[in-house]
């Protein structure tokens, strides 16, 4: 076996994932699988760590490592982790920006998600925002491949040259999780960079239908206006206001009750 | 150019002109024509053809555009096309120095291997390439045993990208990525990585200098295709000459994923070093064979007298798989900025302590580095990586994938 690469990926796809079932094998690593497709053993990770909680005798710790998009939980064992990294997360005082190495791993009876650290060392801002962008390129990847696998399915990648298991994990993902979400995913990843979705203004939208409804040249009926402007997302509530502040504005006029028509 | 230049193009010329004119004039001449930005081959060949009409060119000499121009030499290649019922001929003639084709719409009643004299031709560029055109008023006449020695076939420039496995007489401009030296059969063989702005491509090179770093200028060397990769041979005929200029490399960046796939040799890879091997520091080779030894026992020459090298071993992960990078004693140097003597002296002040393991951790561990790696495949996925170049990803770099990161949102 190969040794795991340690994927670049962000709390919120991390924390969106279930563990694969065990298929029996003598010291058989754990695995997790993300909504977008990502079979996991091993993570690279940069961000604060926020908190930390030495327990059992001084020979547990645990802590919480924030990238920004959700909480990674870490921990670290006196007898089995490495020396070096026991000793950086012993003495450390958070908050602390970190850049870690750790595998996945299953803790309590919940089977609740966690990284058992593998190497771990402060790091500077650059090295935090090279891993974000890193992370990012890497997640773009997946949501890029599960718009094909969503649409075109199995068949397309592997004519593509993907691999055979990097695309049943993908097939796998989507068997599992139904909706891949990619809108979601692709706003947060988006949202990281300061890209902002871009809202149309509700204005221009019903100035838009008033044009648009106007039938016979007499203009728009006032319900059509309020119907289609629900559809488009406004709420119901506010439509009378946004007509009132176009009239004001003269962008529009009342030839008759309940009637709009653009100027 | 310098004055030492100029005097040397000064006395080959007067030579040339078999002293008909005096080596002051020739200066005042090429000077002129040298501070209008001429090469000095072309003002040499201006101020031939001035006072020295007629003569007769070798075909390695003709460089450029050219007016009654004499040579002789053997047909390598002839074809006759007809176009609109007009007949013309075309083919390749070479000499001792080069080959050059030519173009006529005169009648060329000969066949491949003779030898004919040229007069009163010119060149011109078609395409890009200097082609030698035999206009009607020119005069072409074949001479009977004429003893022409081996064709020397100009080379074509190329550039990486374009070498196929077939490729011979390679004119290309290259950066040596990377060299070993052996010897075989008593023949010094360097084989390595070479790469221009268009890829890089491995190479064999017998009896010839080639060092890492440098650029060269590679002139009638040819591709050989060997277990499905293309490698660039250069033998003993091959012209390899130190270019005055760094040729640019442009490398992709690659993963070990898709190296591991594709077979690649050599690549450029980014990724973060998650662990220094213990192994890393102070070693005692064996002088004659290099294995690292345990104590002063060679398993194969014995009893021998170690030397000191540095080593270090790391593990490198971009995120597709991890390699085991392999550093040598240059490599550590460099990484720790310090000299062999002063890393010798910090190992002997704290003795028992692994402190050359401890700096190289200090520099490296879980920071993100682009190397320019061989790699190889071991036994079980294991991937070896010698690096050839490595460097810390900085802003620039961040740049660039910040810069694809918003192409693809």
């Amino acid at each position: 076996m190969a040794r795991e690469p340690a994927w670049r990926i962000f709390a919120f796809e991390f924390n969106d994932s279930m563990f694969l079932p065990k298929t029996g094998q003598e010291r058989e690593a754990n695995y997790i699988i993300t909504r977008m497709g990502a079979k996991i053993n091993r993570v690279l990770v940069s961000g604060i760590l926020e908190n930390k909680n030495i327990m059992n005798e001084n020979t547990f710790i645990t802590g919480i490592v924030n990238d920004r998009t959700g909480t990674f939980h870490i921990s670290a064992d006196k007898n089995y982790s490495p020396q070096k990294a026991w000793a950086f997360l012993f003495g450390a005082e958070p908050p602390v920006r970190v850049i870690l190495a750790g595998k996945v791993r299953s803790y309590g009876e919940s089977k609740n998600l966690d990284l058992r650290v593998e190497s771990i060392a402060e790091c500077n801002s650059f090295v935090e925002e090279y891993w974000r962008v890193r992370a990012a390129l890497s997640l773009m990847e997946r949501i890029r491949i599960m718009q094909m696998a969503s649409t075109e399915g199995k068949e397309k990648l592997l004519g593509m040259g993907y691999g055979e298991s990097y695309v049943d994990n993908i097939m796998m993902a989507l068997e599992n999780f139904k909706d891949p979400k990619i809108d979601i995913y692709l706003k947060t990843v988006r949202g990281i960079f300061g890209i902002k979705e871009e809202e149309t203004d509700p204005e221009a939208i019903i100035l838009e239908l008033v044009g648009k409804l106007d039938f016979d040249g007499k203009g728009a009926r006032y319900e059509d206006i309020v119907d289609n402007a629900v559809k488009e997302g406004i709420e119901r509530s506010r439509i009378d206001e946004l007509i009132d502040s176009l009239l004001e504005k003269g962008l529009i006029y009342e030839p008759s009750v309940n009637i709009f028509k653009k100027l | 150019m310098n004055d030492k230049d100029i005097e040397r193009y000064v006395e080959e010329l007067y030579k040339q002109l078999d002293g008909k004119i005096d080596r002051a004039e020739i200066e005042k001449i090429f000077r002129l024509w040298l501070s209008y930005n001429y090469s000095p081959e072309t003002v040499k060949e201006k101020i031939l053809q001035k006072y020295k009409p007629g003569r007769t060119v070798k075909i390695g000499e003709i460089r450029g555009e050219m007016k009654n121009v004499n040579t002789i030499g053997k047909i390598v290649a002839i074809k006759s096309n007809v176009r609109d019922g007009r007949s013309t001929f075309s083919g390749i003639i070479g000499d001792e120095t080069g080959t050059i084709p030519f173009t006529t719409s005169r009648d060329m009643p000969f066949k491949k291997g003779d030898v004919i004299r040229i007069t009163n031709a010119y060149t011109g560029y078609f395409n890009n390439v200097l082609r030698l055109y035999i206009p009607q008023g020119s005069g072409v006449e074949k001479l009977e045993n004429y003893n022409m020695g081996r064709i020397q076939v100009t080379p074509s420039k190329f550039t990486i990208d374009k070498i196929d496995k077939n490729t011979r007489n390679i004119e290309v401009r290259i950066k040596v990525l990377h060299s070993e030296e052996r010897e075989t059969n008593g023949k010094k063989r360097i084989s390595g990585v070479a790469g221009d702005m268009t890829g890089t491509i491995p190479f064999t090179a017998w009896n010839k200098m080639l060092e890492e770093g440098k650029s060269y200028v590679v002139k009638g060397a040819y591709a050989r295709e060997f277990k499905g990769k293309i490698y660039l041979t250069i033998d003993e005929n091959t012209e390899v000459e130190e270019s005055g200029e760094d040729v640019g490399v442009n490398i992709n960046l690659t993963t070990l994923q898709d190296a591991m796939r594709d077979g690649i040799h050599i690549g450029l890879f980014e990724g973060i070093f998650l662990d220094v091997s213990e192994d890393t520091g102070l070693v005692a080779r064996c002088p004659v064979c290099r294995r690292i030894l345990k104590g002063t026992e060679c398993p194969e020459h014995g009893k021998v007298t170690p030397v000191n090298d540095l080593i270090g071993k790391a593990t490198f992960d971009d995120g597709t798989l991890s390699g085991r990078v392999i550093f040598s004693r240059n490599d550590m140097e460099k990484i720790l900025g310090k000299g062999f003597d002063d890393i010798v002296r910090m190992v002997v002040t704290y003795p028992g302590i692994p402190v050359v393991k401890e700096e190289l951790e200090k520099r490296i561990l879980l920071k993100p580095y682009r190397i320019l790696a061989k790699v190889s495949l071991k036994e079980q996925n294991f991937i070896n990586m010698t690096p050839v170049d490595i460097k810390e990803v900085g802003e620039k770099e961040l740049s660039q994938l910040k810069e694809k990161l918003m192409e693809m949102m």
